[in-house]
């Protein structure tokens, strides 16, 4: 019977008890008109039921009865007949419903085998319906048949199933203590009974379990409606296949398993699946198909739905990462397709183009993986693009079992679900293989084949008040667990056992504890608290990196970073200068120096470069710099190049490189010459603003040259809206082009550059530069929306990024940009500035 | 359905540090001896643990904590196990009395001159010849837990 449609059991129950109240009244006596009306009014409600469902047979089975009712109260047919023609139609509506009456005893036996006949088709007036009956006879026939077996079932309270579970728990931990008990007894007789008693309890316990089995069928019914009405809704052709429904798990499973199943479906159903003509044009059956399997394997439920759709776009989702700043370009450049297909498990990520009223919106995938990981189960992704998605989900037979890791911590035991599991650690103190605990910032830590690994001391977190250390001296035991993508270790005072454990919810005023998911009673009659890995992580604030699925150790979203270089100028904190804006690193003879007035030089390659004291630039009082060794004959001086001339920076001594993706905070600029602070964890460093610097000298000179002026002599040159969000890399952009004598605009994001330019006149900007990796609007949906905005579509456009590869490159061309600069190139900005003008120019001309 | 006033009501009396409790006797599961107690680590003050009720869990109220009687002398033997809802609790007292049954017009409101600690999970009080015994009422408890979670 492959092609029946299974109903949800409640519905079928209500089905079928109107059934059995058609049935009741059968066969009807002569002129009863209490019996037809009371039947016509069953019959109004099942044909509502059934309607409701979408279950055109049933529907038409119910308006064939109905007429048989109506022709017989009115005509006056025959009784007999009449009860024959209903009790035949009530059958195959039975037939309908896969279910055999319940009370079938009631029907006389002569109604009954008259049932059996089929209908004389005099009695039923319309010959279509007649055609039908005569097939559903024969079929009712073989269900008569399997009738024994399918009234065996008995309906029973869930209550009275858990008492019984309850019990059979009970029933075990009593003969685990017999059983120890009797260790110490030498009576052959009690050992004996003492086995056969583990036997049975053991199947005992079996058999309990099993009845609170049902197959998975009864959550998948409904998806063959849902499939066919949505299908029909989209105009696309789908059919839904199912195997394995028979496959039993518990029932509250079943019931768990439905939504997400649901989204799963829908998502395939709304997104994954082309319309007939997209599936046609890349040579795939017009039908699409969705199939949904499940099987049982090592004491799991596997269902695995899977279609043959357009799969996953890893670029698609790679590109939403990146806007959506989840990981740097570096670190997802370093992402097999499998990881980045996962982040579609993220809270808010949606590839969908469009959001439907089915699916798309970005929740939804996070939530199933949510509720499956509730159930313990997990559920893993895999797709090719064009060739579709097949989503799996392994689903533990039971909620009520749980596999467990018993730990203990000052002897009392607690369980760690396995599922969290990633593995055991122990340190032997004097093992020098290994390396041991180390604290960091009195936080320990421990480095896994190279990685930090955090560590949770659970002594510490069960008991905050008294911080006693032990994590010296002696072998540590280390439980490292995965919550949602974090790895951390949780260090316990002893690994006991592994076991399968019955977990009972806490009361609700427990459940604010958070690291308790609940209780559970252990074979020796202990209780165990199951710890929650996932509340623990919240707890010790470790949750912080959960949005990042990759890897624990990632950085923070959106780490673009800089090189600085670290000099000594004599004043207190650390000084640094951008590399970038640095050419070279000399040292200079004292004896070398030129001067011209008051100005000091050196002959450098052939021009003379300029030599600036930063100390006095900056105003540095010199009650703080140190004393200038007498004698000094060199001078460290740090070559910076602005607009086709060089400067040197007089610098006590070049300390250090520094990497920093901090951006600058202006709050700390007191002093012309200074940018602002860096603030990298726990370093501050003061970031000098080189340009300035020089403008000062050249304007403490003379104030006719100062470079402003020099900008105003040449400012013909263009305007330009640069868009950054990294203050110092806009502000830097922003003064080396206007001391080239660009007029500049500047803007955050994306966002904020689109006001500027729906702000502005058209063809006020000569062009636009625009960084890649922003908030809020990253470069490359500005470029889409530059395209696509009133008056700027022919904008040139210049791409800025620290990524420079060539997908971005590709990227960024397809949304719009006319060329790429990568940002450590930044002297051949104004060359490819003018470059994308000519471009544009070239290519208006040519249309 | 109002109560009849002379409708009668059964109470399962128990004594903390001398003082006579009384909880409705429908709401009492069982009493039972000193069990094994599992600790809860990071629980309300007056949860003492859990108890492994024939294979049901059930969670240890300290009375004297959670009324604020710390400082009285109580050895909290015996468990009188409540249902609720979702949970068995199990109130830890000194000593056991008898069922006794009393007339809903037994029970008098609770004087407002009680302590507050006291009076908010009192249901009120009932007067027999010799003493008077202060009802809790199980819900009342509970709600506070809830809230105070």
């Amino acid at each position: 019977m492959k092609n029946t449609t299974i109903l949800d059991p409640e519905i079928t129950q209500q089905l079928s008890d109107l059934v059995d109240s058609v049935l009741n009244r059968l066969p009807l006596k002569a002129n009863d008109a209490s019996a037809i009306r009371a039947i016509t009014l069953d019959l109004a409600t099942l044909r509502g039921g059934a309607e409701i469902l979408g279950f055109d047979e049933l529907v038409a089975q119910i308006l064939e009865m109905d007429k048989v009712l109506l022709e017989y109260s009115q005509a006056g047919i025959d009784s007999e007949h009449a009860s024959a023609a209903l009790s035949n139609c009530v059958m195959s509506t039975l037939q309908l419903l896969n279910l055999s009456p319940n009370r079938a005893k009631i029907l006389t036996p002569a109604a009954a085998n008259t049932a059996l006949v089929s209908v004389p088709p005099s009695v039923l007036s319309a010959p279509p319906a007649a055609k039908k009956s005569e097939p559903i006879a024969a079929k009712v026939d073989s269900t008569h048949k399997t009738e024994d077996k399918e009234n065996d079932t008995i309906r029973v309270n869930v209550a009275l199933l858990s008492n019984l579970m309850n019990l059979v728990g009970e029933l075990v931990l009593t003969k685990n203590q017999l059983q120890q008990a009797s260790h110490l007894s030498s009576s052959d007789e009690l050992t004996r009974g003492n086995q056969r008693l583990g036997v049975i309890t053991a199947e005992l316990q079996s058999e309990v379990m099993r009845t609170r089995m049902q197959p998975i069928g009864n959550a998948l019914a409904k998806f063959q409606r849902l499939v066919r009405d949505t299908a029909k809704e989209l105009g696309k052709s789908i059919e839904l296949i199912l195997e394995g429904t028979d496959t039993e798990l518990d029932r509250t499973l079943v019931e768990a398993v439905k939504d997400p199943l649901t989204h799963i479906v829908r998502n395939a159903l709304d997104h994954g699946l082309e319309t007939p003509a997209e599936r046609q044009s890349s040579g795939k059956n017009e039908t699409g198909r969705i199939k949904i399997q499940s099987s049982q394997e090592n004491g799991q439920v596997i269902i695995e739905v899977s279609d043959d759709g357009r799969g996953l776009s890893v670029d698609r989702i790679r590109a939403k990462v990146l806007e959506k700043s989840l990981v740097s370009p570096e670190q997802l450049s370093g992402l097999s397709d499998r990881e980045i297909q996962s982040f579609i498990f993220l809270p808010g990520f949606s590839t969908a183009a469009s959001v439907s009223n089915l699916s798309g919106r970005g929740v939804g995938m996070d939530v199933v993986k949510t509720n499956i990981e509730r159930i313990g189960g997990t559920i893993e992704l895999s797709s090719r693009l064009g060739f579709g998605t097949s989503i799996k989900l392994k689903i533990p037979l039971t909620l009520a079992i749980l596999p467990a890791l018993i730990v203990s911590n000052r002897g009392q035991k607690f369980a760690v679900p396995q599922s969290k599991l990633v593995e055991l650690l122990r340190l032997e103190p004097n093992d020098a293989r290994s390396p041991s605990i180390e604290i960091l910032q009195g936080t320990p830590v421990y480095r896994l084949r190279g990685n930090i690994l955090p560590l949770i001391n659970f002594q510490d977190i069960l008991n905050p008040s008294s911080k006693e250390s032990n994590l010296s001296g002696e072998a540590q035991n280390i439980v490292v667990v995965n919550s949602n993508g974090t790895l951390f270790g949780l260090i316990v005072d002893r690994i006991e056992d592994t076991a399968d454990i019955v977990v009972k919810a806490l009361p609700e005023f427990l459940r604010g504890i958070r690291i308790f998911s609940g209780a559970a009673i252990l074979g020796d009659g202990a209780i165990a608290l199951t710890v929650d890995i996932n509340g623990l992580c919240e707890k010790t604030g470790l949750n912080q990196t959960v949005a990042n699925p990759v890897a624990a150790s990632a950085k923070s979203p959106k780490a673009v970073e800089i090189e600085y270089l670290g000099v000594d100028i004599g004043a207190r904190g650390q000084c640094i200068i951008p590399l970038c804006l640095i050419s070279r690193l000399e040292e200079f003879e004292t004896k070398d120096f030129r001067w011209s007035g008051e100005r000091k030089f050196v002959l450098y390659r052939g021009e003379t470069l300029p030599l600036i004291d930063v100390r006095k630039v900056l105003d540095i009082p010199s009650s703080l710099t140190r004393e200038v060794p007498a004698g000094k004959d060199k001078q460290t001086v740090v070559v910076v190049r602005l607009a086709e001339a060089n400067y040197g920076l007089e610098v006590d001594a070049i300390v250090d490189l520094f990497v920093s993706a901090a951006d600058l905070d202006v709050k700390m600029k007191d002093r012309p010459g200074i940018m602002g602070t860096l603030v990298d964890k726990d370093d501050v460093m003061i970031l000098l603003d080189a340009f300035e610097i020089i403008s000062v000298y050249l304007g403490g000179r003379n104030k006719a040259e100062t470079v402003e002026v020099n900008r105003a002599k040449s400012s013909s040159k263009g305007r330009l809206l640069i868009v950054d969000d990294g203050n110092f890399f806009r502000k830097h952009v922003e003064f080396m082009l206007t001391k080239m004598g660009w007029e500049v605009e500047t803007a955050n994001n994306g966002d904020l550059a689109m006001k500027v330019l729906a702000s502005s006149s058209i063809r006020s900007f000569t062009a636009i530069v625009s960084d890649l990796e922003m908030p809020t609007m990253d470069g490359f949906s500005f470029a889409q929306n530059v395209r696509k905005a009133k008056g700027w579509s022919d904008i040139p456009m210049l791409a800025m990024t620290s990524s420079y590869s060539d997908p971005v490159v590709a990227r960024a061309l397809e949304s719009g940009f006319d060329q790429l600069l990568p940002k450590d190139q930044l002297d051949s900005i104004e060359t490819l500035i003018t470059n994308v003008i000519r471009m544009r120019k070239e290519s208006a001309h040519a249309a | 359905m109002q109560p009849n006033r002379n409708q009668s009501v059964q109470y399962s009396l128990f004594k903390i540090s001398g003082r006579t409790f009384a909880v409705e006797v429908n709401r009492v599961q069982e009493v039972v001896r000193h069990m094994p107690l599992t600790l809860l680590p990071l629980a309300p003050e007056c949860v003492e643990g859990m108890i492994n009720l024939r294979g049901q869990i059930a969670t240890a109220i300290s009375l004297p904590k959670l009324l604020k009687l710390s400082g009285l002398d109580t050895s909290e033997q015996l468990n009188v196990i409540c249902k609720s809802d979702d949970c068995l609790l199990s109130f830890l007292v000194d000593e056991i009395g008898d069922v006794e049954e009393y007339s809903q017009s037994d029970l008098e409101a609770t004087p407002l001159t009680l302590d507050l600690s006291i009076r908010r999970f009192m249901k009120g009080v009932i007067k027999n010849e010799k003493l008077l015994v202060s009802v809790l009422d199980v819900d009342l408890i509970i709600q506070h837990l809830n809230k105070a979670a």
